[in-house]
């Protein structure tokens, strides 16, 4: 599967949604009760789904990184970005006992409230997209770029990651070191 | 999150039939399927944004300021196989409800004229906290949660926990707040 056309990659990636809705709704977790039950403590079985499935895809990814199948890609760790994500996000999820991928199975499986928070969501992401550009550098602030904890180095034929046109001001303030940058990459960040 | 009934706590317990540790089983095979396929685990709030890009390119590319979002990061929105996942999500959700006849407790939602658990205003309301949310940690109960964990990104270990802790704290607090008023006792 080295390269595949769009085409494959689009009806795999239609086929993974089709059978990752399937298990959300036969797991429960297309049910606002089921999360917020999670939350409150009454129901464990998010965390017993979350927890296999983190387990089986730790093993997995592992296996498939050391075979050379697959790429370490951790996100960029942006204190800021995180941390204030993490309490926004808990706090919705709290309210509305969704989050991204159960409420679009939500919404399949009939719920009105899924579509409802489905609805909330795209409005959210359009705010985004109109506040990003002004958002971006205080997102940025204090970012350690991609941090992987076991093994540090992240083995991958690095693809030039987009974040990597940001990090050099933010390596420079903290005092570490940025990986070498592409310099048409960082001409742009400058010009910005 | 006042409006969540509470009353449906015991009986969502038992229903669902499927055990939580094999659908896990599952979805944990999935998203190893997605890091040999992708070479990416599964994502799913990038989709919203990237769609919501799109949109917004052709219904108000100036309101939206889509120009200095693409040069912010450096890629136009596309619509890719992570959006068909979101598309194939709620299929599955539909295919799942349908053939199975949908859990017993969602089948008390699905009837026509059920009564909504919870208000359209704090479904929409916290859709939209959590997605900015999403997007401000670039990921969300999958993209982190699930796939950034799996593959040890320090930023997945910050943000997962510090979600739920938040979610747990809030949900405990409004479930406290509502058996206080309730019958007017506290509740530890």
């Amino acid at each position: 599967m080295a390269e595949m056309n769009k085409f494959t990659q689009s009806a795999l990636g239609l086929a993974t949604g089709i059978v990752f809705g399937a298990l959300l709704q036969r797991g429960g977790l297309a049910d606002s009760r089921t999360i917020v039950g999670q939350l409150t403590g009454d129901d464990n079985r998010v965390a017993k789904t979350m927890g296999t499935a983190i387990a089986v895809g730790a093993l997995g990814h592992r296996l498939l990184r050391l075979r050379g199948l697959t790429t370490v890609d951790p996100k960029p760790m942006n204190p800021v970005g995180l941390v204030g994500g993490a309490v926004l996000f808990g706090a919705g999820m709290a309210v509305s006992g969704y989050c991204p991928g159960t409420a679009a199975a939500a919404a399949g499986s009939g719920r009105r409230e899924g579509v409802w928070a489905m609805a909330g969501m795209f409005a959210a992401a359009a705010v985004f997209v109109a506040t990003y550009p002004r958002l971006k550098k205080v997102l940025e602030v204090g970012t350690l770029g991609r941090v992987h904890l076991l093994g540090g180095d992240p083995a991958r034929p690095a693809p030039p990651p987009l974040d990597a046109v940001v990090r050099p001001r933010a390596a420079r303030d903290t005092g570490l070191q940025a990986e070498p940058l592409q310099p048409q990459l960082n001409a742009g960040a400058r010009g910005r | 999150m006042s409006t969540h009934r509470q009353s449906a706590g015991p009986v969502a317990k038992t229903e669902g039939g499927t055990s939580p540790y094999l659908i896990g089983a599952a979805i944990g095979l999935l998203n190893i399927f997605a890091f040999k396929a992708f070479r990416k685990g599964i994502g799913v709030s990038g989709a919203y944004e990237s769609s919501a890009a799109l949109v917004a390119r052709h219904v108000a590319p100036d309101a939206a300021h889509v120009n200095d979002y693409v040069k912010a990061r450096k890629e136009p929105p596309k619509f890719n196989w992570e959006s068909w996942l979101v598309l194939g999500t709620i299929l599955g959700g539909m295919a799942a409800a349908r053939t199975f006849g949908g859990s017993a407790a969602s089948g008390i939602d699905d009837r026509a004229g059920a009564e909504p658990k919870r208000s359209s205003l704090a479904s929409a309301a916290g859709g939209a906290m959590l997605m900015f949310g999403a997007r401000m940690a670039d990921g969300c109960t999958s993209g982190h949660a699930l796939s950034g964990t799996a593959q040890g990104a320090g930023s997945s270990w910050l943000f997962t926990p510090l979600m739920f802790g938040v979610g747990s704290f809030l949900a405990r607090r409004a479930r406290g707040a509502q058996r206080r008023s309730k019958d007017l006792r506290w509740q530890k």
